[in-house]
């Protein structure tokens, strides 16, 4: 291998893997980035911690193919130090990397290419195209609700749900769940729905974002599944995540019918009203209460080590009367989540599941698990 | 082809690659069987087996060439995990003990949950099965057994996990019991032999370390020649003790005793060449011995002493060998078996 760069190019390259590789060693190999030379003049960077991989490609002038693992932190630091503009690339014997620009010059050790894992090879994929802008929506309306509890590892992710035309993400911790639904057409070849962990959906909202910051008029990212991962690819980068192992619930149980009251809520009103009164709630458990009656809902909250908290907020409302508790924590992140500006609470009794939806937009549901109170 | 690499455990690998190619490989394997006999190898090449790409292999075997199977040989393949000791798997930057806590010499509960957690909840990476080879098994403590039991009855789907163990019975038999196990056999002496004389061992002392390598290869080939002519040279030893000077006696027990290792290693020789006095006992001058090295000495005991009075001594060889594995100073132990052996109480 042997290959000339821009420095800022290769900086670029190599600043991206760095949030990949592994901190906790468990495969010395996955500290290391992967730099493939391939004709045409492109260098590919690939970096891998077994559960995300990304690989980029950039220009150069390639003057030999190859490929070498070289420790990912060792050669950021190196590249980043370099006086000239341009640097060289060249394998040597026993896979050490040579790195001249100016008059510096390191020999760096490195490893063989095929001990790299082996990325899933992206030409057998069926890619289909999504915008970067919906996508990018929909996950942020559920990944807040997904579990953290490593036990139940088939909810430390969000479900993707390809259904007639559509297209469903759910995320749950078994105490609430996120439904976000949008109509998009592309088919995505899979008979039924898989589960993105919640590491590799960080890197994909990463890559999302700087979609949406670049540049480009319309930019387009595509996405595909192979066997095990899903694959992200956005002009020049390339993300892979490996899918979660495992069954998702069967969230069309959990979701109720209408419920019998429901409440019309300023959403941004109903949220700050939450915050302040749960300022007085249990730490662990942030329990207020909600009274709802005729033209009133009243929030309290009560700590018998602090005291309570109490606020009126007027409402729309003529059914019976209710009282139900709830976590104040799983009510804000919804509502700070959701677009416009009203929210509907659809409740049934004290011991059944709230709803939350945003008014006039069946694009999302919220179903949040009362406390006994 | 790979599983060919391993001699005499025809036994165990008939039913493994029987399963290979009904493809009805059981999800949790137990390879019991005494250390050094290939359990870690068969259990290498399974993994190999399960992945291997060359593609005119037998369904029951690897390749040993191909791009999965050399990763999995040198332990780079991603979906081939290896559980070991907690020190050893840190000390080979594999793992970080959580806490900042020192390793530990066992397999510890973080060590499974991590696996089960978090490395069996994805998929695949790259490879056909994902096999989790545990070695040495019997180095889980009781709580990182009990981690494993609910992966170990209901792995995620294609995971294969393998328990390798050279003193199964230690195992928890929750553990055990959800377990097909495969049992690996002594080696051959004359295979161990002909290995060690390949390796370029001079026959006299091949001989010796397959006497106190018990049909294990491993231990034999670890075996080295200044530890193999110390030994012998204790068997001399004690072979040469009056019967009426105890103060030879406990000087004797206390060079011995100084290490509890070579003690037993001295105990087990001991005992071989007991066996060989019965035998010269029994068959005369014609008799083969299985340590030619030290025949004079067994011959000349073997006239001076009655065959009952030899079985006593051999019994309490062994119950000092007993004793020995458990925690016994070394030093008390052998003189209380040559006490046994010249008073006979």
């Amino acid at each position: 291998m042997e290959l000339k760069i821009g420095v800022p190019e290769l900086a670029k390259a190599l600043a991206r893997s760095q949030g990949i590789v592994e901190k906790k060693t468990t495969m010395p190999i996955l500290s290391h980035v992967l730099l493939e030379a391939k004709k045409g003049g492109k260098l590919h960077v690939s970096a891998t911690d077994l559960d995300v991989s990304v690989s980029g490609e950039h220009d150069c002038e390639v003057a030999r193919e190859g490929a070498v693992a070289v420790s990912a932190r060792h050669l950021y630091d190196i590249v980043k130090s370099l006086p000239d503009a341009q640097a060289t690339l060249k394998k040597a014997q026993n896979n050490y990397l040579e790195i001249t620009s100016g008059s510096a010059e390191f020999r760096i050790v490195g490893l063989p290419a095929e001990d790299f894992p082996a990325l899933p090879k992206f030409d057998k994929v069926k890619f289909a195209a999504v915008s970067p802008k919906d996508l990018l929506a929909m996950i942020e309306l559920t990944s807040f609700a997904v579990s953290t509890d490593e036990t139940r590892y088939n909810l430390n992710g969000v479900y993707f749900e390809p259904a007639a035309g559509e297209l469903r993400l759910v995320a749950t911790d078994g105490h609430r769940l996120s439904l976000a639904r949008k109509a998009i057409s592309a088919d995505f070849g899979l008979k039924k729905g898989i589960i993105l962990p919640k590491k590799g959906l960080a890197e994909l909202r990463k890559l999302l974002q700087e979609s949406l910051e670049g540049a480009e008029e319309n930019p387009e990212v595509k996405l595909g599944f192979v066997e095990s991962s899903a694959v992200v690819a956005r002009p020049r980068v390339t993300l892979v995540m490996r899918l979660i192992e495992g069954v998702f619930p069967d969230y069309r149980q959990v979701i109720p019918k209408q419920g019998e009251k429901a409440v019309k809520l300023g959403r941004l009103r109903f949220l700050e009203t939450l915050r302040r009164v749960s300022l007085l709630s249990s730490d662990k458990a942030h329990a207020v209460k909600l009274d709802l009656s005729p033209g009133l809902l009243k929030v309290l909250s009560q700590n018998p080590d602090l005291g309570e908290a109490k606020e009126e907020v007027p409402v729309e409302y003529q059914g019976e009367p209710l009282r139900i508790g709830f976590n104040a924590r799983y009510l804000t992140d919804v509502l700070q989540a959701v677009p416009g500006d009203d929210v509907l609470l659809e409740l049934a009794d004290d011991l059944s599941p709230g709803v939350l939806k945003p008014v006039g937009d069946d694009g999302y549901t919220a179903v949040i698990m009362p406390m006994r109170i | 082809m790979p599983f060919s690499e391993l001699t005499g455990q025809d036994r165990a690998l008939s039913t493994l690659r029987a399963a290979l190619r009904a493809g009805t490989l059981h999800h949790a394997l137990l390879l019991a069987g005494p250390e050094g006999v290939g359990k870690g190898t068969a259990a290498r090449i399974l993994a190999q087996a399960l992945n291997c790409e060359a593609p005119d292999r037998a369904p029951d075997d690897a390749c040993g060439a191909c791009g999965p199977c050399r990763k999995i040989a040198r332990g780079l393949h991603p979906d081939v995990l290896l559980l070991q000791e907690e020190r050893t798997m840190a000390r080979a930057g594999r793992w970080e003990p959580r806490g900042g806590k020192t390793p530990s010499k066992d397999i510890v509960v973080d060590q499974v949950r991590d696996l089960t957690d978090r490395r069996l909840a994805l998929r695949l990476f790259e490879g056909r099965r994902r096999v989790v080879i545990v070695d040495p098994a019997e180095a889980m403590n009781p709580q990182a057994q009990n981690a494993l039991l609910k992966t170990l009855e209901e792995p995620p789907e294609d995971t294969v996990l393998c328990l390798v163990s050279s003193s199964a019975d230690v195992l928890l038999p929750t553990i055990r019991s959800r377990c097909l196990r495969l049992p690996f056999a002594p080696l051959p002496d004359a295979f161990v032999a002909s290995r060690l004389e390949a390796e370029g061992r001079p026959p006299a002392e091949a001989r010796l370390a397959v006497a106190l390598a018990g049909g294990s290869l491993g231990r034999a080939l670890a075996l080295d020649t200044a530890t193999l002519a110390a030994r012998r040279e204790a068997v001399e030893a004690a072979a040469a003790l009056p019967a009426d000077d105890a103060g030879a006696w406990i000087a004797f027990a206390r060079a011995q005793g100084e290490d509890r290792e070579a003690a037993r290693e001295t105990c087990e020789l001991l005992l071989v060449w007991l066996r060989d006095v019965l035998v010269a006992q029994a068959a005369g001058e014609g008799a083969g011995l299985a340590l030619a090295d030290l025949a004079g000495a067994a011959r000349q005991v073997a006239g001076a002493l009655s065959p009952a009075e030899v079985l006593r001594r051999i019994e309490q060889v062994r119950l000092t060998l007993g004793s020995l594995r458990q925690n016994a100073a070394a030093g008390l132990a052998l003189e209380r078996m040559l006490i046994g052996w010249f008073h006979g109480c």
